[in-house]
């Protein structure tokens, strides 16, 4: 007699991280491969046949000039998904850092007198990153203020973000057409690292501001 | 990463384009040393032991759906004295860490540009005849 048939077990619920992190990884990976193709295809055919068309002045060499930048293009948006996706998938080494070993170099602005003592829980390379990101390699003053929670930097407002507001991530996906190769592609990958360490990052009319998790309580101050 | 001095050069690619792009920028940049392209990582394995000494094997790093750093691992446990450089269409410094710790010689994002492509091959073959070159074992410089 046959056994009666078992039911399959009911799956568990897939995690939306992972699935986000898998998607963003083949969509990176997967869709470049073949646009790799068709960059070098449009190259070589450029590089063979390129003379020849433009002796003959021909609409091939409209169609391949169109080729070759709508390739990169879709290049640079991919890229700008790599970004994100490298931002997540990034080994982050988070320590107990004193804002001055984040902000040396910089003129630091503070209302509560000098806090470079004070610790913040991050990873202080990707931070220095993220300021020298907003700020350049030039010395720029940074407002810095205490909250219960954070450690709030003002980064200056850079001309490329003169009409973004709120959490960059959002304005990228939002527009990878619009936002893709730029700073917000960089604040982007930033808000992914600063909120996988409890922090924040947003863009406002007073400038970058960058909220760092403390590590340590009012009570020990 | 010290360019290596292969007496031949295998591309294992399962994208057939990218195979033959990489062959014709071989080509270019290593007139003299022979060139082969295989689709499957488990055809170069099967097929270890007849591989020319000092083989550059160039692996890409998702094979048929599956990732290759296994084959890496197995190839130079069969042939230590074939070097693997894995290229990726997407590659991050974790990734290419780890494809060094699985014992390839170097591991590269694949270039958007053919120039990016030679420049990228031509760091990873030397230039110069290896009968004036001093013989270079495939271990990684520091």
């Amino acid at each position: 007699m046959n056994e009666p048939p078992t039911e399959p077990a009911v799956p568990g619920p897939t995690d939306p991280d992972d699935l986000v992190e898998a998607l963003l990884f083949s969509v990176s990976h997967d869709l470049r491969s073949p646009l790799l193709t068709l960059s070098l295809a449009g190259e070589l055919i450029s590089e063979s046949l390129g003379d020849r068309l433009r002796a003959e002045s021909s609409s091939g060499l409209v169609a391949l000039d169109a080729l070759q930048h709508g390739a990169r293009d879709l290049e640079r948006m991919l890229q700008a998904l790599t970004v994100v996706s490298r931002a997540r998938r990034r080994p982050l080494e988070t320590s107990r850092s004193p804002l001055r070993l984040l902000l040396g170099g910089h003129v630091v602005i503070s209302e509560a007198g000098d806090l470079g003592s004070r610790l913040v829980a991050v990873d202080p390379l990707a931070v220095r990153e993220i300021i020298d990101a907003v700020c350049g390699e030039e010395p720029a003053e940074i407002h810095v203020s205490l909250s219960e929670a954070f450690a709030l930097l003002r980064l200056p407002l850079d001309e490329a973000l003169a009409d973004v507001r709120g959490a960059p991530l959002v304005a990228l996906a939002h527009s990878l057409q619009r936002h893709a190769g730029t700073l917000v592609e960089a604040l982007g990958a930033a808000q992914v690292m600063l909120e996988r360490s409890g922090g924040h990052i947003a863009i406002a009319d007073e400038g970058v501001h960058v909220w760092l998790p403390r590590a340590e309580s009012r009570g020990s101050e | 990463m010290k360019p290596v001095h292969p007496a031949a050069i295998l591309v294992v690619d399962d994208d057939s384009d990218h195979a033959q792009i990489a062959r014709i920028v071989l080509r270019s940049i290593a007139p003299g040393i022979p060139v082969d392209v295989c689709g499957s990582s488990a055809l170069v394995l099967d097929a270890a032991s007849e591989l020319p000494r000092d083989t550059l094997v160039l692996m890409d790093r998702i094979l048929h759906g599956r990732e290759s750093f296994g084959a890496i691992v197995e190839l130079r446990a069969a042939r230590p004295d074939v070097w693997v450089v894995l290229l990726s269409a997407a590659l991050s410094s974790v990734d290419r860490a780890y494809a060094i710790a699985c014992g390839a010689y170097e591991a590269m994002e694949k270039p958007g540009s053919l120039d990016g492509w030679r420049e990228m091959l031509g760091s990873v073959v030397a230039h110069e005849p290896a009968a004036t070159a001093p013989s270079r074992r495939p271990t990684r410089a520091a």
